[in-house]
């Protein structure tokens, strides 16, 4: 039997520019139940985490403010490069890292070593291990850990107890170990893509055999809905597109926190199009004196002994301005996560992936351990409100412990990524409460 | 009285005037392209696919047009429900790819295998209502070759000529050709009048019976669309269409999900408020399949259809069909009605008038530009009937709400969730006398009370005159009478109102009208 194609009239117009897309180097992967693991049966739940561990803790007075209500909260000059993302953002005032108690080391090491596990000495898989196991789907690679600053394997991130992971601070390294071999993979998202694709031009050839049939004066109506076909090839063309970024070029990542943590935003947001994770962690490993710093330091020999006079000296102006370089460049991975739409134009990259923003300490010059910083941007889930400050204890309170530990805030990130049959996250002590934080996620 | 003249013998088909209460010659419809509403969309791809194909897929939101959500699938459709139709079409043919297509063979591995092209040209034909053209058919085969050459496996190419059958305008648009176009009126053949009638009646693309009736040529001629109108208005699919039809006509989904205040109405909850929403389909149900069917019942019948919650707003002494108290009877005092047209804390007597005297009575009331609509400022130390009073001093408030105040004061005796009252929500007592005229005077009552002016309603001439004109707009998807050619609208309403009279009303006999006539077997071209 011989099959004739039947074109007529503009209807197939946009074919080959879409055909040319399929075949060119970049490959939609829209669908998401093939890209997500088995927590994502439950509509509305992020689709990817990223762990953000940053330096040295925070100036309290200068970070946020809290107002009468939990929404009503103030962002104060360290964190004023984020106005923008104030509404999905969720700040905390009084998450303790209480594991850091009973572990060994000086009071870095302590929390270094606690911080994302939530439990003393290294002795749980961190939080971004525990999201990835819930959320990843077969064949996806495991967390992509990348520094800013040197490579290193300080103890934070661990993919299991006594097994820390190590971030890459060398761009171009992640790009050959994640890209380089790269193809553009046949895999069930891509041929939905182009069975959609061919799908829609036939529908728009239906149009065409309709049009001719009908009335002329129903054919502007028709027109006009063939017209919207578009819109669905273009949604399908710029859905979350994977395209391998170009290699980095060669330069002084450690030196240069700008450029290479701008890269890795990129290898990021191209690890996601391309699905090869699910999670993402960026430690900036050089908290202790930071060449990149030294405009801020004035007359202290370097960053972290600045940090050290915080407390006496609340208005220093280069420790605030150190503190808020992080946020400038949180700033700036939130708007490439924005800046990148999501499958079917269901919202944007952000509108999916929830960032969690830590430090191993919390007001600064006291090193302390009570009341870390601890923040949540892009989602907690469909329904789930950002815009507030939960404030459980005064953070410039070095002394009293707060109700709640950074075990509540991991078990409550698990729940929202659906796994809401997990009742308690890192160690057990009569000093920390079960559960998750009330409220928070539901 | 009735028309004069027919498809079969008429002098044309175009031309009708009206001579007196008569017209001459035929009054072909203005039936325009019109997209499936969603139940409609439910139904075809369920039929095309096995039940539940369609369970839990997003359809573009409906869009209602004067109330009516038949009239919103005339409008243009967004770009976002072009997308969100697309991506229908994608999802369903996945999941029936997933459960099994119902082919009748194994498919082989070739681009033109033999039972692939027989399932493409079957499931086309029922998808599109009629058999495929030669254009139609060489779109979807080639479709099938196209993602078969793409290397995708057979049942990936068999989701993709699904998807683009889903997507397609044969199956989402109910069209006339023009190849059967004669004397500027495209008469409609017989597998256009047997989607006609099912989405009509039924919601529900053609059963068995009707697709081989227009296959053998048999459903052409007046007799034979009667003779199957008869077999469908038995059907309880039919009442069920008639439900939706109420919904849309009285306004009844404004009740839906709609909040009152707790502290007012304090037994107003959740399962109340779905009761009331879903309280007209068992009703017409009762009446329509066992009650006789008629008007009169629908506006002024002296039982209802209740649950236990609605038992205990009506003051019913039994659940299922219940027996009114005397002031309540029929459609206009019961909860969707009178909650969906107040306010949270209070009764909105212009809201229940202007309702009424738009959808019941037929009376022009288009808002004059620029009103500001408000409601007269709270004032505990009156009722709200001497609040609402107060703007009829104005001479320019006069001219609109001396025609519609006296119909919403009638129903003061109902407050803001149809619960009966005689002192209202501050405790003045009820006044719900009332002296009602429409514009024409038509239409006269003095009474006291919603149940007597529904009473009255229910055996107003015009009232059905009026109803039948709605159910011709639900039908045709228009407004009937409006823009050009409304004299011919208005023949084609005698046409179909003259045998609804002759009944006393019996809705069954209106829908057959409604089928048989001009307006609905043919199509006038402007």
């Amino acid at each position: 039997m011989t099959i004739e194609r039947h074109r007529t009239g503009a209807f197939v117009a946009g074919r080959r520019a879409f055909l040319a897309g399929v075949g060119g180097t970049i490959l939609a992967l829209p669908f998401l139940e093939s890209i997500h693991g088995p927590a994502r049966a439950a509509p509305g739940v992020p689709r990817r985490f990223i762990v953000w561990q940053q330096g040295q803790g925070t100036q309290w007075d200068q970070w946020a403010r809290a107002g009468a209500s939990e929404t009503d909260f103030t962002l104060g000059p360290i964190l004023q490069p984020l106005a923008e993302y104030r509404d999905r953002l969720a700040l905390f005032h009084g998450i303790d890292n209480r594991a850091s108690k009973t572990t060994d080391g000086d009071g870095h090491t302590s929390a270094q070593k606690s911080v994302l596990c939530a439990s003393p000495n290294s002795g749980a898989a961190s939080i971004d291990q525990l999201v990835w196991d819930r959320i990843h789907s077969e064949g996806q690679r495991s967390p992509l850990h990348l520094a800013v600053g040197p490579t290193a394997r300080i103890g934070r991130f661990l993919s299991a107890a006594n097994a820390p992971t190590e971030s890459v601070g060398d761009p171009r390294a992640v790009w050959d170990s994640t890209f380089a071999s790269f193809t553009v993979p046949d895999d069930v998202a891509a041929r939905r893509r182009r069975r959609r694709g061919r799908s829609l031009d036939g529908v728009r050839e239906s149009f065409a055999a309709l049009r001719a049939r009908i009335p002329a004066e129903d054919r502007d109506r028709l027109d006009r809905h063939a017209a919207h076909l578009d819109e669905v090839e273009t949604r399908l063309r710029t859905s979350v597109v994977c395209a391998p970024p170009t290699q980095p070029a060669t330069y002084d990542a450690v030196a240069d926190w700008t450029r290479a943590s701008e890269d890795m935003f990129d290898l990021t947001i191209a690890n996601f199009a391309c699905n090869l994770s699910p999670v993402v962690t960026i430690e900036w490993t050089n908290d202790h004196d930071p060449a990149l710093f030294a405009p801020y330091l004035g007359g202290y020999s370097n960053w972290h002994e600045m940090v050290h006079s915080g407390e006496a000296m609340r208005g220093i102006v280069g420790l605030r301005d150190g503190y808020r370089f992080y946020t400038e460049r949180f700033a700036r991975l939130l708007d490439k996560l924005r800046m990148t739409p999501e499958p079917m134009g269901d919202g944007t990259m952000l509108d999916h992936t929830l960032i969690l923003m830590a430090a191993d300490l919390g007001y600064g010059a006291g090193h302390n351990k009570n009341s870390i910083l601890a923040a949540l941007a892009g989602t907690l889930g469909s329904g789930v409100p950002m815009g507030r400050l939960l404030r459980f204890a005064d953070p410039e309170d070095l002394w009293t412990e707060s109700e709640w530990c950074t075990n509540n805030l991991y078990t409550s990130i698990l729940h929202a990524f659906g796994a809401t049959d997990v009742g308690h996250v890192g160690f057990t002590d009569p000093s920390v409460r079960m559960g998750p934080i009330p409220r928070l996620v539901g | 009285m009735g028309c004069v003249g027919s498809l079969e013998e008429g002098p044309g088909l175009v031309g009708a005037r009206m001579r007196g209460s008569s017209c001459v010659a035929d009054a072909p419809g203005a039936a325009p392209l019109r997209r499936i509403t969603e139940e409609q969309w439910r139904g075809a791809v369920d039929d095309l696919l096995g039940a539940g194909a369609s369970e839990g897929i997003a359809f573009p939101r409906a869009i209602y047009r004067r109330g009516y959500r038949t009239d919103g699938v005339i409008g243009e459709i967004s770009r976002d429900g072009v997308v969100a139709l697309m991506d229908a079409a994608s999802a369903i043919a996945e999941r029936s790819a997933m459960t099994g297509f119902p082919l009748a063979c194994a498919p082989g591995p070739t681009a033109d295998d033999a039972c692939v092209l027989g399932f493409i040209d079957t499931l086309g034909a029922r998808a599109y209502r009629r058999p495929l053209r030669d254009a139609e058919r060489a779109t979807l085969r080639a479709l099938y070759a196209d993602l078969r050459l793409d290397s995708l496996t057979e049942t990936e190419s068999l989701t993709g000529v699904v998807e683009a059958i889903l997507g397609a305008p044969q199956f989402n648009y109910l069209t006339s050709d023009v190849e059967d176009l004669q004397d500027g009126a495209i008469r409609l053949d017989d597998h256009a009048l047997a989607e006609r009638l099912s989405f009509f009646l039924w919601n529900e693309p053609p059963d068995g019976a009707l697709r081989q009736a227009a296959a053998d040529g048999q459903l052409h001629t007046r007799e034979e669309v009667d003779a199957a109108a008869r077999r469908m208005v038995s059907d309880p699919r039919t009442s069920h269409m008639l439900g939706g039809f109420v919904e849309d006509w009285l306004e009844l989904h404004r009740a839906r999900g709609m909040a009152k205040d707790n502290a007012t109405y304090p037994t107003w909850s959740t399962g109340l408020s779905t009761s009331v929403a879903n309280e007209h389909y068992a009703f017409v149900d009762e009446v329509f399949l066992r009650g006789g069917a008629r008007l009169q019942t629908l506006l002024g019948s002296n039982y209802a259809v209740v649950d236990e919650e609605l038992a205990s707003l009506y003051e019913t002494t039994s659940t299922g069909r219940a027996s009114l108290p005397r002031e309540r009877r029929g459609l206009l005092t019961f909860s969707g009605f009178l909650a969906g047209h107040a306010g949270a804390t209070e009764s909105a007597p212009v809201l229940r008038g202007v309702s009424i005297l738009r959808q019941v009575l037929c009376e022009d009331m288009e808002l004059p530009r620029g009103l500001v609509v408000t409601s007269p400022p709270q004032d505990p130390s009156r009722s709200t009937r001497e609040r609402f009073t107060a703007h009829r001093e104005l001479p320019e408030c006069a001219s609109c709400h001396d025609r519609i105040d006296p119909i919403g004061f009638a129903f003061e005796d109902f407050d803001a969730v149809g619960g009966h009252r005689s002192v209202d929500e501050h405790g003045h007592a009820v006044d719900a006398r009332t002296e009602v005229r429409n514009a024409r005077g038509t239409f006269e009552v003095s009474a006291s009370g919603g149940a007597s002016v529904a009473d009255a309603l229910a055996e107003s001439p015009v009232v059905r005159t009026c109803f039948a004109r709605q159910v011709l707009n639900y039908a045709e998807a228009r407004e009937v009478g409006r823009g050009g050619d409304s004299e011919m609208d208005e023949c084609a309403l005698a046409q179909i109102t003259a045998p609804f009279e002759a009944s006393g009303g019996d809705v069954r006999e209106l829908l057959v009208a409604i089928a048989t006539s001009d307006a609905f077997m043919t199509r006038r071209i402007r």
